[in-house]
Formats: C-alpha cells, structure tokens, sequence
C-alpha cells in the first residue's frame, strides 16, 4: 500500500496545468457554439461553449472560457461592428484561445481574439441550407397559392406591441387618407432572440384557431441588426409560416436581403409601413376598378340614349317630310278648286255671252216656274237690263 | 340581392352586366334590368370598399353585448 504514490490534489491540477502548459503553448483558434453568456459587473465576459452534433443536437463537449474585461471591450466594440450584435448564446464563433488550467477552477479557455466575419458567414451558411431544405420540401410557394380577398380588412398581426415598427404601421394603415377602415388584432411576440421563432409560432397557432375572424397574418417588426433579424431564418418558424393556412405578409424592416420566412410567405415587404401602403393600394385599385365600370356603364348608357334621340330626330324629319308631302297634296287640291272655281265664276261666263238672270236678286238656273208678268234682271258684262216675262214654254232639252 | 354576396361575385356580376349593357345591339328599352340591377351592385361593391357592412354589423354587434350587460 505503502509503495503507492500519493497526490495531493493541488499536485496533481499542478501537474495537469504544467502538462497543458507545455502541449498548448500559443494560442489557437477554435470555432464553437455560445451557449451561455454573460458579462459580470467588473466588465469580464464569461462564456459555456459547446459543440453538438450536427444532425441529432447531442452535446459532444463543453467548456468555459473567459474574455477579460480590457480584452472584450475592443472585441466586443469590433464584433458588434461587424455583425450588428452582442456575442449571444445560440451564436456561432470562432476564437483565438490560450488554454489554460487552473488549480481552482479547472479548465478555462482565455480568448484572445474573435473573428465575426466567422458568426456572419456562419449565419448565411445556415440560412442557405435552411432555405435549401425548404426548397427541396417544397414549401416555397405554399403559402402564396392561397388566395387572398380583394378586401382585406381584417389583419391579424404579430408584432412587439411597443415596437415602433408596430406603431408606425398601425398610424399608416389607419389614418390612410382615404378614410378606408380595417380591423386589426394584435398577438404580441417578441421578435428578437433566441425565444421569437417558437414565440411567433405559438402565435401563429393562436391565430389559426380563430381562422374566420381574418383575411390575412401580418408579421412586423421595424429593422435590426443581422443578428436581430436572425430569427426570421428559423426553420421551424418558416415551416409554420409556408404551412398556414391565411396568406402570411411579411414587413420586416431590412432593405439588404430576404429572410427566409420572406420567402416563404405569401408576400413580403420593406417596412411595416409598406405593407401598411400594400392593403391600402389594394382597396384603392377596387374603388378604382369599380370606378372605371360605372364610367363604361355610363357611357354605354349615353350612347344608348344618343342613338335613341338620334332615332328620334330622323322620326321627326320623317313626320316633317311626311307632313309637307300632304300639305303640297292640299295646296295642289287648292289650286284645282281655285281653277274650278274661277272657271264657275259668273263673270267669267258672262264674259264668254252666257247670260246670269236674277229673280229678287237672285241667282235662278231655271225658267219652268216663271210666270208672265214677272220680272227677271238679266246681268251682261257691261250693263243689268230689267226684263219681263212675256210668256213661257217648258222644255226637256231647251239648249 | 343575394345574401352573403362576396365582393368579387359582386364585382365579376357587375363587370359582366356592363359588358352586356355596352353591346351595341341592345337598345334602351331592353336593358332596363341589367341597369337596375348594375346600380345595385355598384352600391354594394361601394359600400364593401368603404367598409359600410362591417360598420353596421359592429354596431349590432355593440348593442348585443350591451344587452346582455343590461
């Protein structure tokens, strides 16, 4: 028993440390994952790294590490300047490290350094295969082949209710100077870190519940950072938004790129306010539309009365024309009853040798019931010669 | 007018009335109820785009519930 070496335990993390010491002697870059961080008051950053397995999650190794406070104030200043954010756990990184083994506390990794342009790629290496995944699952155009009504009116919306974002949409969309009204419900969610893509979903999954009430989901939130926004890249989240079952529209403020919830909605804009602009144009183009029917409606109408008056107006030339053709008829019937009448006129006769007889001043055509004695005023051109009957004698044929 | 009539089967409706009425074929006299009823769909996609259903529809919403507050 007596032959064994004995450690005491400060020898032997002794031992430990100077073997360490001597196997890492210059620092080295590592890439891990945050997955817990935190910045105590005298300004030290003290970090858990792990890695896991890639496709089951499973935990392969773990360690903590340490930025001391001089150090993480221009790493920390250089990171959020290239990547928009704090180092955060859930982020990728790549540090520059000194291994180094205390007594006390065990192993500890001293960063050095960090490269954020690793973090950035890092992101856009697993957006790119997010969005591969969900390309080859087929979700990309799901939700834009639903239809959306022609008036929108009813919007659930998922926002942080103090955001501004949220704000600057609701003044936009209800104050349109239109005067179009819509009717928006709020499912608050927090959109930023590592809880907003599961938060966004539950409200998602709120809303579906109620799936009559609404003509359409709106998810806002007014810009960020890379990190920020970073959530919007979330497959889970994506998967939920392409599966919905309302049209999903998307006003996340970023003017670089596309996330990939962007993608796989139904529609996406800029801004809040652009998407707020978005329903009011649609219900702007409807009033147009229906506008543009009762102008072709009127004028069809117009038309229609135009060829009616015009139908009118030959009418009236018909009559017209139909009316002079009569009066030329009487006026000739006029004249041929003026041409008898002047050939009835005594005078005319008279002037001719035919002779006009007056009994009391009146015309007489015969002589059958004169008497002798009468007396008869016969009229000549030039003189009337009173007459008397002397005798009388009835013919048949006188002339 | 049909109940629970959607503004697009309004609007489709109405596009096709006016496309009726604008043939030249049809006089005055035989489109009297194509016009009548293009009016009252005029009326009806108005009132939808400025939201006049839904106003009302609110306004009985608010007075049953305060009827079931009383």
């Amino acid at each position: 028993m007596d032959d064994r070496k004995l450690y005491t335990l400060y020898q032997l993390q002794s031992d430990i440390s100077e073997v360490l010491a001597e196997a890492f002697t210059d620092s080295l870059w590592v890439r891990s994952e945050v997955s817990e961080c935190s910045v105590n008051r005298s300004g030290h950053c003290y970090l858990t790294l792990v890695e896991k397995e890639e496709k089951s999650g499973r935990l392969l190794a773990k360690c903590s590490a340490v930025i001391w406070a001089q150090t993480y104030r221009i790493l920390s200043a250089h990171f959020r300047s290239v990547t928009g954010s704090d180092i955060v756990a859930g982020m990728n990184i790549l540090v520059k490290v000194q291994v180094n083994y205390s007594e006390l506390y065990g192993l500890s990794l001293n960063v050095r350094d960090i490269d954020p342009s690793f973090t950035v790629g890092n992101l856009e290496l697993e957006r790119q295969r997010t969005i591969a995944r969900l390309s080859e699952e087929g979700m990309m155009d799901i939700n834009s082949s639903l239809e959306l009504p022609a008036l929108p009116r009813s919007l659930a919306v998922i926002s942080a209710e103090t955001a501004a974002g949220y704000r600057d949409f609701m003044e936009h969309l209800h104050g349109n100077q239109y005067g179009f009204t819509f009717a928006t419900t709020l499912f608050p969610a927090p959109m930023q870190g590592a809880e907003a893509p599961s938060d966004i979903i539950a409200a998602l999954d709120t809303i579906a519940q109620r799936i009559d009430e609404f003509d359409a989901v709106l998810i806002l939130r007014g810009g960020g950072s890379v990190m920020d926004l970073v959530c919007f890249d979330d497959y889970e989240l994506a998967l939920n938004v392409a599966q919905f079952p309302l049209p999903v529209l998307t006003g996340i403020g970023h003017d670089k790129d596309y996330h990939v919830i962007d993608m796989v909605a139904w529609h996406n804009l800029k801004t809040p306010t652009a998407l707020a602009d978005f329903f009011i144009e649609m219900f702007v183009h409807e009033e147009q539309a229906v506008a543009a029917l009762i102008s072709r409606l009127k004028l069809a109408l117009k038309s229609k009365s135009h060829r009616e008056l015009a139908l009118f107006d030959n009418m009236k030339v018909r009559i017209r024309s139909a009316v002079s053709l009569k009066a030329s008829e009487a006026l000739r019937r006029v004249d041929l009853l003026q041409t008898r009448l002047i050939a009835a006129n005594p005078r005319t006769l008279i002037e001719k040798g035919y002779l006009v007889v007056l009994k009391d001043g009146r015309r007489i055509a015969t002589g059958a019931e004169l008497v002798p004695g009468e007396r008869l005023k016969v009229m000549f051109s030039d003189a009337v010669v009173e007459c008397e009957v002397i005798s009388s004698e009835i013919k048949n044929n006188a002339i | 007018m049909k109940e629970k009539m959607s503004y697009e089967e309004a609007f489709t409706e109405l596009e096709r009335l006016v496309v009726g009425i604008e043939d030249p074929e049809r006089d005055l006299s035989g489109i009297e109820n194509d016009v009548k009823r293009a009016m009252e769909l005029i009326e009806y996609c108005r009132s939808a785009i400025r939201g006049e259903q839904e106003k009302i529809e609110n306004i009985i919403n608010k007075s049953d519930l305060s009827n079931e507050n009383i």
